[in-house]
């Protein structure tokens, strides 16, 4: 029996360390991309010296590039071709109309006549459509929702820590207010909210406004301060922050997040900040309960106790000790988020929505697929690394729940 | 028991008003001009003279409500009075906005704005538009109308060209009209008044019209009845009211999600118990690593392997790619028998690739349950007396363990709308999310914007049918909480 649990253990670890693993590589690879799959070589020499063609399309975009230069068919110019000689997206007519991995594989000359590729040029994993290669798309894709998933839960995860921080923090009967300070900020609320509706049509003044905006907020904080010594002003009242936040974060887990996404991407450009200003709005209600709870839980903590007695100010005792001690519990959130923000993006991308239509992704991949079925070098593929994917996100996140008890 | 739902109920108005605002927020947001479109779709009154400015143009607008502010509460500044928001013009309005803010006198501004368009017409009026010298000036205007910087117009207007080409005197007389009106703007400059707030309030206002309709019945006013009766409308695709549209898809894609979600619990009810039951055999080791693995496979990928597979013409033809029903339809005495049995074969595959994730989630947690159960007193004394395993389990232990699974089960319905959208798009069955989506895809936004209002609404009353649900079930659930033991 002993035996037994102990089996499962060092599997749970071996598949954890299996997750770990794969996810490095996979990293790596997204942010190396351009210089995993290309369609130009890394270093290349001709009469006038060496180039690295990859970096300077880098640098300078690709007008320095002829783009209708088929390097493979002067391979003695070129020293070093990256590991995949294909772009993502361009597309290799000689091989178009979905060209299975096992079909022999052509490349065709300026005067049509065909001949076939050597191995190293290979499409691995098969074309689509229009030739585009299906590896150098899993690679790509791998850099887009990986860095869209990325960034979107770091943003969410800075709303949602500020406002689960604020709520638990406060609850609901620390913010004490006496009635001088409450009327000086509701007058002062006035101009604050006029800076923001009115805006100047004649020039760009927005980080005027908001300087002056937080200038009003600590006016009045300071005014009312000091009002509230006034004997008249004395009496207190507590502002049910906790509540509010609460109300909100319940109101927007709620609801179905895909609705909300599906509606506002079909409404804006289709661009990279929109698709992660949107997944960061939506995905911040985990996380802020997540931190809220924590903060509770920590706060009961003794030595929290021990420290504000020993004249610890309230600043050090959130940012050093609360959230120190909350990073297991955030952590493992955040990686249920960058989950979950995969798997939108890539429903997104499968729909045609939110991303640019011409950026290649596994879900764009996996469209293109379901409009040939006999293709399932473009189905099963690109569907393989996002299970893989998520499996191991899956399991890192569960191995961290798990070690955190 | 009153209090709390008293509680629930204003939670629930609180949850409609915010998605009404954020529905009303995306109809004023939406790109294009909204009068056009109507002229458009209404076709037989479109010609190309139908252009802003144009009289039908202004008495759609005014017919549309825009003219009215969009809200209760209007905050507007001391320098923009309350009329130009009746202006029809867009684009005139936003420049008589510059220029009032900058120098904030709006009467003025709008006066000389007035006069400098009288100009510009009677320019084009005195000669054809041909000559050099009219075109300069024409353009002239053009750079007076769109600027706001005092220098820029005054060295405009002091070009003496003006005096010099202008042949009619009416025109001249109007020429210098304009000029004593932009003395007069520009002599008084207190842009302060920018900064004074003005809130207003008023009751007639886009918002008001849109949620509860608007009906005079002497030709003034497009009629709508409203959101809450249920008026979203007319689609820009096909000009028919919005509601029509959205009936039986709604109806397809609720009878869809019922059905696996009702599957789901026959199957993993039973199945977390076989599981906790013969956990130390072949089958109760294998079955939960397969169903970890395909848990992690997403739904798209699964439905499309599914479709791989089943559907492909070249592997398995068991059941068919697409739709709900044959093309054909049904034939004219099909019983209601008979078109389940004709349809059964096109529900099989989207129900599959529906559920198996929600049952495996469900497996798991009926387990957890199950365990922390069997650790009850209860059952050591069933099985004191001497019940087998099998009854303990099923009899005793069932009953009280799965109403986690009940309160995820009803908590899931509106996650089932996140796997539709996919679904539907992939088996072409046409229930909301496909109809949301095409909507996304076509840019039709009284359709999009219909959905949501209307998503949001299903929603927030389900919640609150839900809590009192809970609420009968177990009345020690507090307002708000529910544990979900991790085991």
């Amino acid at each position: 029996m002993l035996k037994k649990l102990k089996q499962s253990e060092e599997w749970k670890l071996r598949k954890f360390r299996w997750a770990v693993g794969y996810l490095l590589v996979l990293f790596f690879v997204a942010l190396f991309s351009p210089f995993i799959a290309n369609d130009l070589p890394l270093i290349s020499h001709d009469k006038s010296g060496i180039h690295f063609p990859v970096c300077s399309e880098l640098i300078s975009g690709s007008k320095g590039m002829n783009a209708n230069y088929d390097w493979k068919n002067h391979t003695d110019e070129v020293i070093l071709f990256p590991l995949v000689v294909w772009k993502a997206g361009n597309s290799d007519i000689a091989n178009s109309d979905y060209v299975s991995p096992f079909a022999p594989q052509y490349s065709e000359a300026y005067d049509g006549k065909k001949t076939l590729l050597p191995f190293r040029f290979r499409h691995f994993f098969g074309t689509d459509l229009r030739g585009a290669d299906t590896l150098a798309g899993v690679i790509h894709g791998a850099r887009v929702s990986l860095m869209i998933a990325l960034l979107s839960a770091c943003f969410a995860s800075i709303i949602g820590i500020l406002l689960g921080g604020l709520s638990a923090w406060f609850g609901n009967d620390k913010l004490k207010w006496g009635t001088g300070k409450i009327l000086v900020m509701l007058i002062f609320s006035i101009p604050m909210i006029h800076l923001f509706l009115m805006n100047d049509y004649s020039e760009n003044t927005l980080l005027l406004r908001i300087v002056l905006a937080a200038i009003l907020f600590y006016c009045g904080i300071i005014i009312g301060n000091l009002l509230d010594k006034i004997k008249l002003f004395r009496f207190r009242i507590a502002l049910p922050l906790d509540a509010f936040i609460t109300r909100i974060t319940e109101l927007m887990s709620s609801f179905p997040k895909i609705i909300l996404i599906l509606v506002f991407a079909g409404f804006g450009k289709p661009s990279w900040g929109n698709v992660i200003l949107i997944l960061s709005l939506t995905g911040w209600s985990e996380i802020s309960r997540v931190v809220r709870a924590e903060f509770q839980r920590i706060s009961r903590f003794q030595y929290i106790d021990a420290a504000k007695l020993s004249g610890a100010s309230d600043f050090r005792i959130i940012f050093y000790h609360i959230l120190v001690n909350a990073l297991p519990a955030i952590s493992v959130t955040f990686i249920f988020t960058i989950v979950a923000n995969v798997l939108i993006e890539s429903a997104l991308s499968f729909l045609g929505i939110g991303i640019p239509p011409d950026v290649v992704s596994w879900g764009s991949l996996l469209s293109s697929g379901k409009d040939y079925l006999p293709a399932w070098w473009l189905v099963i593929l690109p569907g393989m690394f996002l299970a893989f994917t998520i499996g191991a996100l899956q399991t890192v996140a569960e191995t961290f729940q798990h070690r955190k008890n | 028991m009153w209090q709390f739902i008293l509680k629930r109920l204003a939670a629930l108005v609180l949850s409609f008003g915010l998605v009404a605002i954020t529905g009303f927020i995306l109809i004023q947001n939406t790109p294009g001009d909204p009068v056009k479109q109507m002229m458009v779709s209404s076709g037989a009154t479109y010609s190309g003279k139908q252009d802003v400015g144009h009289r039908n143009y202004d008495l759609l607008y005014r017919k549309l409500a825009l003219d009215k502010p969009a809200f209760y509460i209007t905050w507007t500044s001391l320098a923009i009075p309350d009329s130009f928001y009746y202006l029809p013009n867009v684009e005139r309005r936003n420049q008589l906005i510059k220029l009032s803010v900058a120098t904030g006198n709006a009467f003025e501004v709008y006066n000389f704005r007035m006069s400098l368009e009288e100009l510009q017409a009677k320019i084009q009026s005195d000669s054809n538009a041909t000559n050099d010298i009219t075109f300069q000036l024409i353009s002239n205007t053009e750079k007076l109308l769109h600027s706001t910087d005092p220098i820029f117009l005054k060295t405009i207007l002091a070009d003496k060209k003006w005096e010099s080409s202008l042949l009619n005197p009416l025109t001249v007389m109007q020429y210098r009209k304009v000029k004593d009106n932009f003395n007069s703007v520009f002599s008084t400059t207190s842009s302060w008044k920018h900064w004074i707030p003005i809130i207003g309030f008023n009751c007639e206002n886009q918002f008001h019209y849109w949620l509860f309709g608007r009906n005079t019945n002497d030709g003034s006013t497009i009629s709508s009845r409203g959101i809450l009766r249920g008026d979203f409308g007319n689609s820009y695709i096909s000009h028919r009211p919005v509601k029509n549209e959205l009936l039986k898809p709604f109806k397809i894609t609720l009878v869809i999600a019922v059905a696996s979600l009702f599957l789901s619990l026959l199957i993993s009810i039973p199945l977390g118990g076989l599981l906790v039951l013969y956990k130390n055999t072949w089958f109760g080791r294998v079955t939960p690593m397969m169903m970890n693995i395909v848990y992690a496979i997403p739904i798209f990928f699964m439905a499309t392997l599914l479709m791989e597979i089943f559907a492909n013409p070249d592997v398995l033809s068991w059941f068919p790619v697409s739709g709900i029903a044959p093309i054909s339809g049904f034939s004219a005495d099909a019983t209601w028998f008979q078109k389940i049995y004709i349809s059964f074969p096109y529900f099989v595959l989207p129900v599959v690739s529906y559920f198996y994730g929600i049952t495996i989630f469900f497996t798991r947690i009926m387990q957890a349950q199950l365990y922390s159960e069997l650790d009850m007193d209860y059952i050591r004394t069933a099985r004191a007396k001497g019940a087998g395993e099998k009854r303990i389990l099923f009899f005793h232990a069932l009953r009280n363990s799965f109403f986690p699974v009940l309160t995820v089960t009803l908590d899931a319905l509106p996650l089932m709308l996140a796997g539709s959208i996919l679904l539907e798009s992939l088996f072409s069955i046409p229930g909301l999310a496909l109809i949301l989506l095409s909507a996304v895809q076509n840019q039709d936004h009284p359709v999009l914007i219909a959905c949501f209002v209307l998503l949001g609404f299903c929603v927030s009353a389900m919640y609150f049918v839900l809590d009192i649900i809970y609420k009968i079930i177990d009345p020690r659930l507090q307002l708000g909480q529910q544990e979900v033991n991790h085991a």
